[in-house]
């Protein structure tokens, strides 16, 4: 009946789990990994793949991860040495999560001989890592510390904080193992501070559970908490489900422990869920184990039966010997309770039974423990002094020594039964003794006013801890802000060189142009400087005036036909000079008619005294040929004013335009007093003719614009009677096409 | 009847000037023969006329040559000039007369006015002494300063300032001197301008050479060198210190 009924429990969770297995194997990266491992062709990235996905169910489903381990062993037997190792460390891994420690020791056994066939520093520490583990369960501590070193000084020359966190943890549970509180301390805090270090959260969280798990040893319950707190909290934001449901069944017993039940029972209840939650069928029975303890605590037999039936169950078809022999180990007492002394005897023995198989010594004690206590209650006193003997023995060799002073104080009632009041006395003084220096009575009432520093402790860690992240980000960003800044200057060192020979460049160009320009104005200044010099001597102001003075005359002759001829020829004499002065080349054509209408006017002001000619040579086009303007007039003027044209008789002044080579040639001759007797009159002033000044400059720039050797020169018309002049002009032959059609 | 000689290059110019002076009914027999300066020169040895009309620039030379040359100087000249701007001032610095051509009849009437009432003075040749020197650019310039009584030929150096009274001006000269001329003071700016003259105030043209000191109160005054003091007026103040800092 009661068996039905727990089968039925038993099946409805079945499908409760089946449900949620269903859940959890719907997520996406599993869906992922299962494709890419099906269209994987290659056999060993395919096997890869697979332990990728084994990894994957390590923390999500170890129920599936144990299925992966039997998928990957058999199949790594085709491949080489590094995966079939790899394959059996997944192997073992396994093992050890479910808390199967004969497979994961067969297992880590089995790694050994790769230790010749790879010569890898990481698998030497891995193989060194799980054998020195062993090596401590197995009471071997020497052997274990040899290993657990060696292992470490790899995982620090490798710079591997979470390995050497990770070995250290071994470490200090190797020392908390031969009871040695201090170095297993030390070790634990070693272990916290790489793990602080390291990236692998998980690391972290073992480390706060390993130091919990010494604290727990060593009978400080409250710190043990505590500890457990920080480490569950780490694995909860990590979302390492398996180690939380591990961590807060210790929570939970250590609340057990000081008799704090409902919060002992909360943690259970929470990492019965985490265990399911994840498949975690072992830790799933445990935790039903610790339910059950607690109702026993509670005095609720019945319930805590069902509990131990519902553990077994599961527990049974893991195999797991030591969690049977924990189920066993509590229906003992239970019905030692209920006065079931029978049963109660049975069931320890089928716990001693398991934990022997396991070498268990610490339950074994423990189970020697309650047996005593069975033949106790049964009053069978001599069988029941010669177990409790044993428990201590086993204890007072390899166990916790808190768990001793229990013994102790029912072997106290039990000489206190037989009446051995001394030996009751002694035993309860050694119990006495230890409540007293472990206090573990005392801690329950401490705990209360504790538990605010174990608090703040545990905040002052979560802050150190955050605060060591924070200075990790810090130092990160600190050196990605020095490399930035390295970078930044470096672009800025760049920047300013780059700006600095901009400037450079832009005020060498600014500089340039503006001297360019300067240049350019100085040139286009003189040149305008020129034309105006230019046409103030073709426009002679003198000659201006005196022509119109000879058109008043005109009018005051009345000889308005005179008057009129003068003043248009005159009038468009101005008008040739004005709009040619300003250019640098003008027709031939143009410049022999501004020569003719100067020399008509010349000759109108004087009277007919003279005469003049001009004359073009026949290869000259005068409608192509282009001439500086006027170059000629300032020599005509000389001519006629100076050379006093008008009191020669049969004056004349002839011009003439002749083309030699790419040359062309004018000559201005006249027959007039000759620049000697002009010079003479001129004599005791300051004169210099400005004609001859500008014309020679107008030519060398002419020279220099178009590379040709034209001249000025000078020389009496009549050499032997020095009288008359000469001039001779020549200038670079120029023919524009353009300036034909101009006037 | 006066002698007026004409002294042109150009023949119709000097046919031009005497239908003019013909024209004005003047008692002044006109001879329109100077062709040039040599012509010039002997003409004025034989007519020995009282007024010549003297062309400035000729082929052969100038008219201030001709006025070197002669020995007769006692007639009135009035120069007859194209363009020549040099010729021009030294012949108002030596206060002598000049027209521009084309001529203005107007000019020529005036001119010719001035030099009958002047003809009985006999002063020219002081005058022409003073334009031989402002016609050479590297002598001191002479100012010729002709009062109703005499002519003053005054070196520029002597001047300390002119003070303006209507259409008078006076002249106040080193050693205490101080000549009135008829002539208004803005015609003596023009030519004095160049030569560090600067009229600080309205009816007050100094020589800067002879400032001794700038006074601030009464609005700015100049202090000069012989102790008269004349206003600065504001808008001439910067151009005043900028002149004197210049000199």
């Amino acid at each position: 009946m009661r068996r039905q009924h727990f089968t039925c429990i038993f099946l409805l969770l079945i499908i409760v789990l089946g449900r949620s297995v269903n859940v959890w194997g719907q997520t996406s990266y599993e869906i992922k990994l299962l494709e890419s491992i099906k269209r994987e062709r290659n056999e060993t990235k395919q096997f890869q793949r697979m332990l990728a996905l084994g990894e994957y169910y390590k923390t999500i489903n170890i129920h599936r991860a144990d299925s992966m381990k039997h998928v990957l062993l058999a199949k790594s037997r085709i491949f080489n040495d590094s995966i079939r190792f790899s394959a059996l460390i997944y192997s073992a891994e396994v093992n050890r999560l479910q808390g199967n420690q004969d497979e994961y020791f067969r297992d880590v056994v089995a790694c050994q001989p790769f230790l010749n066939k790879l010569r890898s520093e990481e698998i030497i520490y891995t193989i060194y890592h799980h054998l020195g583990y062993y090596h401590s369960v197995s009471h071997e501590f020497n052997t274990a510390d040899f290993y657990l070193r060696y292992a470490s000084r790899i995982a620090k020359k490798k710079r591997n904080n979470g390995n050497i966190a990770e070995n250290y943890n071994f470490m200090a549970l190797n020392f908390m193992l031969q009871n040695q509180k201090d170095s297993a301390l030390l070790y634990t805090d070693l272990a916290l501070k790489y793990a602080r270090r390291s990236s692998r959260q998980t690391v972290l969280a073992e480390s706060f559970n390993t130091q919990s798990k010494v604290y727990e040893h060593f009978g400080q319950v409250e710190i043990s908490v505590a500890k457990n707190i920080l480490a569950s909290e780490i694995a909860e934001k990590a979302g390492d489900l398996y180690r939380l449901a591990q961590y807060y069944r210790e929570i939970g017993m250590s609340q057990r422990t000081i008799q704090n039940l409902d919060d002992a029972q909360f943690y259970f209840d929470r990492s019965y869920e985490y265990s399911r939650k994840i498949s975690d069928y072992r830790q799933m029975g445990l935790s039903l184990i610790n339910l059950g303890t607690i109702h026993y605590d509670r005095k609720e037999y019945a319930i805590a039966i069902q509990y131990a039936n519902r553990a077994m169950y599961i527990l049974n078809s893991m195999n797991d010997a030591n969690g049977l022999g924990d189920a066993y180990n509590l229906l003992g007492i239970i019905y030692r309770e209920q006065r079931n002394y029978n049963k109660a005897a049975s069931s320890l023995n089928k716990a001693l039974v398991y934990y022997e198989s396991t070498g268990n010594r610490e339950e074994i004690a423990s189970c020697y423990h309650n047996v005593g206590t069975v033949f106790q209650k049964q009053k069978k006193y001599k069988n029941a002094l010669n177990y409790l003997q044993r428990s201590v023995q086993i204890r007072k060799q390899f166990g916790a020594q808190n768990q001793i002073f229990n013994t102790y104080r029912v072997m106290s009632s039990v000489y206190k039964d037989i009446g051995q009041t001394k030996l009751s006395l002694e035993y309860m003084e050694r119990y006495l003794n230890f409540v007293d220096s472990n206090s573990i009575v005392l801690a329950a009432t401490k705990i209360a006013d504790l538990s605010e520093n174990y608090r703040s402790e545990q905040r002052t860690r979560l802050i150190m801890s955050q605060a060591d992240s924070i200075e990790r980000q810090k130092k990160d960003r600190i050196i990605t802000a020095t490399k930035l800044e390295n970078s930044q200057l470096r672009n800025n060192f760049q920047l300013y060189v780059l700006i600095a020979f901009l400037v450079i460049a832009v005020l060498g160009g600014i500089i340039g142009f503006y001297r360019w320009n300067q240049t350019k104005i100085k040139q286009q200044q003189r040149e305008a400087e020129m034309s105006q010099t230019l046409l103030r001597a073709q426009m002679n102001p003198h000659f201006v005036f005196n022509a119109m003075s000879v058109i008043q005359s005109y009018i005051y002759e009345n000889d308005t036909v005179n008057s009129s001829k003068f003043l248009v020829n005159f009038s468009r004499l101005m008008r040739l000079i004005l709009e040619n002065s300003p250019k640098e080349f003008i027709p031939l054509q143009t410049e022999i008619e501004i020569l003719k209408k100067y020399l008509e006017t010349q000759k109108l002001r004087f009277g007919d005294r003279f005469e003049f000619s001009i004359e073009l040579a026949e290869d000259i086009h005068a409608d192509y040929a282009v001439i500086p303007p006027m170059i000629t007039q300032p020599f005509i003027e000389n001519a006629i004013e100076h050379g006093q044209l008008h009191t020669i008789t049969n004056g004349f002044i002839r011009v003439a335009f002749k083309k030699k080579d790419q040359l062309l040639e004018v000559t201005i001759e006249d027959n007039g007093i000759g620049r000697h007797l002009a010079e003479m009159n001129k004599k005791g002033k300051d004169h210099k003719s400005m004609a001859m000044d500008i014309t020679r400059e107008r030519i060398n720039n002419l020279n220099k614009k178009y590379k040709t050797e034209g001249y000025l020169l000078i020389e009496d018309f009549n050499p032997t009677a020095k009288t008359g002049t000469k001039v001779l002009i020549s200038l670079p032959y120029k023919e524009d096409n353009n300036s034909a059609s101009q006037p | 009847m006066k002698k007026a000689l004409i002294i042109d290059d150009e023949q119709r110019t000097r046919e031009l000037i005497s239908k003019m002076v013909d024209s004005f009914g003047f008692d002044i027999e006109t001879y329109p023969l100077g062709e040039n300066v040599q012509s010039g020169i002997s003409l004025i040895e034989t007519l020995q006329p009282d007024i010549v009309f003297l062309d400035v620039q000729m082929p052969d030379g100038t008219g201030f040559e001709v006025l070197k040359s002669v020995k007769h100087k006692q007639f009135e000249v009035i120069f007859i000039t194209a363009h020549e701007e040099f010729a021009i001032k030294a012949i108002k610095f030596s206060a002598l007369d000049y027209l521009l051509k084309p001529i203005d009849p107007d000019e020529l009437k005036a001119a010719l006015e001035r030099a009958l009432r002047s003809l009985d003075e006999k002063k020219e040749e002081i005058q022409f002494e003073a334009l031989q020197q402002n016609i050479q650019p590297s002598q001191k310039r002479k100012l010729v300063l002709k009062t109703q009584e005499s002519v003053h030929v005054v070196d520029l150096e002597e001047i300390i300032r002119c003070e303006a009274d209507r259409n008078y001006t006076s002249f106040h000269l080193t050693g205490g001197k101080k000549i009135l001329v008829s002539k208004t003071m803005k015609e003596y700016e023009l030519i004095l301008a160049p030569h560090h003259f600067l009229r600080v105030q309205q009816s007050h043209l100094i020589n800067l050479k002879f400032v001794d000191r700038y006074d601030k109160g009464n609005g700015g005054t100049v202090v000069m060198k012989d102790g008269s003091e004349v206003p600065l007026s504001p808008h001439k103040r910067d151009l005043f210190f900028h002149f004197l800092e210049t000199l």
